[in-house]
């Protein structure tokens, strides 16, 4: 068959050609290479009691304490994260490094394990693969823009830590198309990713309005963003954060318009194995000092500064006086290291999301609860 | 009886040849060491896997009465979907079960297989011929196509396909209309599209009848033929009563079935009009205010005054009342319009609103409609012929096609992409099978004067075939596992269904051993049809 070796060469070349013009390129995932840091910690596991596994049930849970050795025996943190939305979790094409809020959150808990945000790795999952990746021990925290929902917490067989984003399910649709709620969008077609809760929401939410529409359901996010953006459906729906994010890739970002419906509570945090109570703290005061700090006004400009302030608040949760962290299996000053290498929750969202980033996403919900928002830190004391 | 060694032969056979050089006990040693791994190897697998599901907990096997338990593993697959299917050749809705979602997604699986199977089939065949044909163009074209196709990934092309081809399309608004009543854009390719009435059933029988009748004629005038010598025109006449009988059950089932009907109002004018026809063009002329409207009258209204005039009749959505009553009113040239529900007491429902002027539907719907009706008395029915097959044109509504029968472009992407895939492997098994056969076979066919077409119809391909059928069996098994790449083009087949299930559910491992069970009784089918196939082309050996 290979009697005529330069027409099939030819073909090819053609081919490959066409591919390239047409621009279906697939994101190349490339792991960060870990920088691995020897840190001396004292690892002090609080004895916690068996886990309080529901009754009736035989359930063998994660043992306690042993994702925390596991991580300080590896010298860094597997975080399971997202390659595709810009904002959230990103691989940026240019430095081929891992960017977004979600990252940043897992850099927060690298420093305050390691005292070096770098000593991470992101391991890129799809909606898909997110589940099983940290139910095997491939991840040992899941920050992927994950909704909190009942079913995940109790049947996946995981804890949610504090919610990092308050977010919604939105729609989004050509802004000449004419359609400004979702009965407009009756008889036609909406374009959702696979393996979300954006799946089931949409169902949920046209049955209740009683709107008959076809769902075009994609593999990830890349693909239900090019199907929709060449047209095949009339609706976009996902988070309105990735809505926003998605809204700056595509061809034509002033063409499109997101409708003002919100169409479910998306809650969306760092997730690990349940039955580790010890690990699922630390992550949750991890997140829980990024607000202490953005409440108490500690910025990683001041951090050092404010280990000399005057207010005990602010010393405890340096850990300039106390050792709350050590009940951790942390170090004393865990909170300060995240401050000094990441930032606060003000500083995380305005460098990723803020009015500097092509997004210029609104707080709105995602203030500080003496801003009308919702985010509120139980005290460090 | 015991065997003694012979002195002669100084030592015992036994003990001639150690146990560790004798081949037999060699050979039983190694297969159970064999089956001593093959067992360690499965039970580590076992292992591995029952410890996973203990790590997940017992939510994972949670039957109905709260206790957790192996034999409830396959529970959660009763409970509700609640997710949207995008292509469903059954009747699926969010509130049905895993299990009918599944099986939505194996019958998507199946379509797309079939026809796929049969379509690359064809193109192999027709490529490999191509490929050995004289025509230097021909074979080299089916040369190159076989070259790029085989030697490229399949995930790829179906990425090609469907991003860069079919999605490149025009929109919707914009359709490619090459004959009437056929639309391509990047929604797809919609047809007109022949539906099956209730009336069907009577006609066929005609249908048949008429088909006896031409089998009679074709054999008794040749049989006279063959007696008097006589020439009849047999080719003629026995199409010809075929066809009148087939024409008169068409008028028959048209005149005496009444299984359309209408609902109006009695207060309209068609209770008073001497026929249907004249009834609604009396509503017509009523809606624009005018005394009444003859049918030529009708026939020179302007656009704006028809779409005013417009006859509203609420309809269920792809029930053969609504291509057939559209078909009726085009013939009397009145202008309508038709709204679509989803379900029949929905459209008697808006009936009942006064949303439409006419509810249409099969007969016995429309009177449980009207007696669900607050005054039943006050509306009255309307009898409307209905022809056996009638022809559902594809029309633009709201933002999508109503009608007709769609291909969707992820059903096009996904069988064009398999198609073209395995065709170009069906070809080289092609020409390897036609390359099996000697080539004195093609000489003495020639010889004996057949045609290129009966050389290779007659003598070639049967020959051909027994090499063909066996490597032809994996290449379709190959197609259906392909299929499986459906979800990177949006088609909800097994995989891309199950994906969700597994996603809403997190019950990982059952949902994968469901899918390849279901993959394992597809497979197994095939290629037990195919077995059977092949032995009966095999050369029969005594």
């Amino acid at each position: 068959m290979n009697r005529k070796p330069y027409l099939m060469l030819t073909s090819l070349v053609v081919l490959s050609l066409l591919l390239v013009a047409c621009g279906t390129s697939t994101i190349e995932v490339t792991r960060e290479v870990p920088v691995t840091v020897e840190v001396p910690v004292t690892v002090e596991v609080p004895v916690a009691g068996t886990p309080a596994a529901p009754v009736r049930v035989p359930v063998v849970f994660a043992e306690a304490g042993e994702t925390l050795k596991t991580v300080t025996a590896r010298g860094r943190l597997l975080c399971g994260g997202n390659a595709a939305v810009p904002g959230f979790g990103y691989l940026d094409p240019n430095t081929q490094q891992y960017a977004g809020f979600d990252i940043d959150f897992c850099k927060a808990i690298a420093a305050a394990i390691f005292d070096d945000p770098e000593a991470m790795e992101v391991i890129a999952t799809t909606g898909t693969t997110r589940f099983p990746a940290l139910q095997s021990g491939e991840v040992d925290v899941l920050i992927r823009n994950t909704t909190w929902t009942i079913s995940r917490d109790t049947s996946l067989g995981f804890d949610f830590g504090p919610t990092t984003f308050y977010d919604g399910q939105g729609m989004m649709v050509l802004k000449d198309s004419g359609i400004t709620n979702l009965q407009g969008l009756a008889g036609g077609t909406v374009c959702v990713q696979q393996g979300t809760t954006t799946e089931k929401n949409l169902a949920d939410v046209m049955r209740a309005l009683n709107i008959g529409y076809e769902p075009l359901v994609l593999a990830d996010a890349q693909a239900t963003r090019e199907a929709y953006d060449q047209g095949r459906c009339d609706g976009f729906t996902t988070d309105k954060s990735g809505l926003v994010s998605q809204q700056t890739l595509l061809a034509d970002p002033s063409a499109h318009v997101i409708l003002d419906v919100t169409m479910s509570k998306e809650p969306l945090g760092p997730l690990t194995r349940h039955g580790d109570n010890n690990w699922g703290d630390v992550v949750a005061w991890v997140t829980y000092c990024t607000i202490q700090a953005e409440e108490l006004g500690i910025t990683s400009a001041n951090v050092d500064d404010m280990l000399g302030s005057d207010d005990p608040v602010v010393l405890n949760t340096l850990g300039v006086e106390g050792d709350l962290g050590l009940a951790l299996g942390l170090t004393a000053d865990f909170c300060a290291r995240v401050i000094r290498h990441v930032g606060n929750y003000g500083e995380i969202y305005d460098h990723n999301l803020g009015p500097d980033t092509p997004f210029n996403l609104p707080r709105g919900q995602n203030a500080l609860y003496s801003e009308g928002g919702l985010l509120y830190s139980p005290p460090f004391r | 009886m015991t065997i003694r060694p012979s002195p002669r032969e100084g030592a015992s056979p036994a003990s001639a040849i150690p146990f560790w050089r004798d081949v037999r006990v060699l050979g039983v040693l190694a297969q159970l060491a064999f089956v001593f791994f093959v067992a360690a190897a499965l039970s580590w697998i076992g292992n591995n896997v029952a410890q996973g599901l203990q790590a997940l907990g017992g939510a994972q096997f949670l039957c109905d009465d709260g206790t957790s338990s192996f034999r409830c593993a396959f529970n959660f697959m009763s409970s509700a979907a609640s997710f949207d299917i995008g292509e469903k050749p059954i009747d699926y809705q969010t509130t049905d079960s895993y299990w009918r979602a599944l099986t939505v997604g194996l019958l998507n699986t199946v379509k797309v297989s079939a026809i796929g199977i049969v379509l690359s089939t064809l193109l192999g065949l027709f490529t490999g011929v191509a490929v050995l044909s004289n025509n230097w163009l021909l074979s080299r074209l089916a040369a190159g196509y076989i070259d790029v196709i085989r030697n490229t990934p399949l995930l790829v092309q179906l990425f090609f396909l469907y991003f860069a081809v079919i999605l490149q399309l025009p929109p919707l608004r914009e359709s490619l209309q090459p004959a009437p009543g056929v639309f391509l854009s990047q929604r797809g390719i919609a047809l007109p599209w022949p539906v099956l009435t209730a009336s069907f059933l009577p006609w066929l029988a005609f249908v048949i009848l008429g088909l006896i009748q031409f089998q009679l004629m074709v054999f008794l005038l040749g049989q006279r033929e063959r007696q008097t010598g006589k020439l009849s025109n047999r080719w003629l006449w026995a199409p010809l009563t075929g066809v009148i009988i087939i024409l008169i059950g068409w008028q028959l089932t048209i005149s005496f079935n009444s299984n359309q009907a209408l609902l109006v109002s009695r207060a309209s004018r068609v209770a008073q009009a001497p026929n249907p026809a004249s009834g609604l063009e009396a509503l017509v002329a009523k809606r624009l205010g005018l005394p009444q409207l003859t049918p030529d009258a009708l026939a020179t209204l302007d656009e704006a005054t028809r779409a005013e005039g417009a006859l509203q009749v609420c309809v269920e959505k792809d029930s053969p009342s609504e291509p057939n009553l559209a078909a009726q009113l085009k013939s009397w040239n009145i202008p309508f319009k038709m709204t679509r529900f989803d379900r029949a007491d929905q459209a008697g429902a808006a009936y009942a609103e006064g949303a439409c002027d006419v509810l249409a539907g099969e007969r016995t719907l429309v009177v449980a409609e009207r007696a669900a009706l607050e005054n039943p008395d006050g509306h009255l029915l309307v009898s409307i012929q209905e022809s056996p097959v009638v022809l559902s044109l594809p029309q633009l509504e709201g933002l999508n096609l109503v009608g007709g029968a769609r291909l969707t472009p992820e059903f096009a992407a996904l069988l064009f992409g398999l198609v073209i895939y395995t065709g170009a492997f069906i070809a080289e098994i092609v020409r390897a099978g036609i390359q099996s056969v000697a080539r004195g076979q093609s000489e003495a066919a020639r010889a004996l004067g057949l045609t290129e077409g009966q050389r290779l119809r007659l003598v070639v391909l049967p020959q051909a075939l027994r090499v063909i059928i066996p490597p032809l069996t994996s290449q379709y098994l190959n197609l259906t596992k392909n299929s499986s790449l459906a979800i990177a083009v949006a088609f909800p087949d097994l995989v891309a269904v199950t994906n969700t299930i597994l996603n809403q559910s997190g019950r990982a491992v059952q949902v994968v051993v469901l899918v390849m069970l279901s993959y394992l009784v597809v497979s197994l089918a095939i290629s037990a049809l195919l077995n059977w196939y092949n032995r009966r082309v095999a050369l029969v050996e005594r």
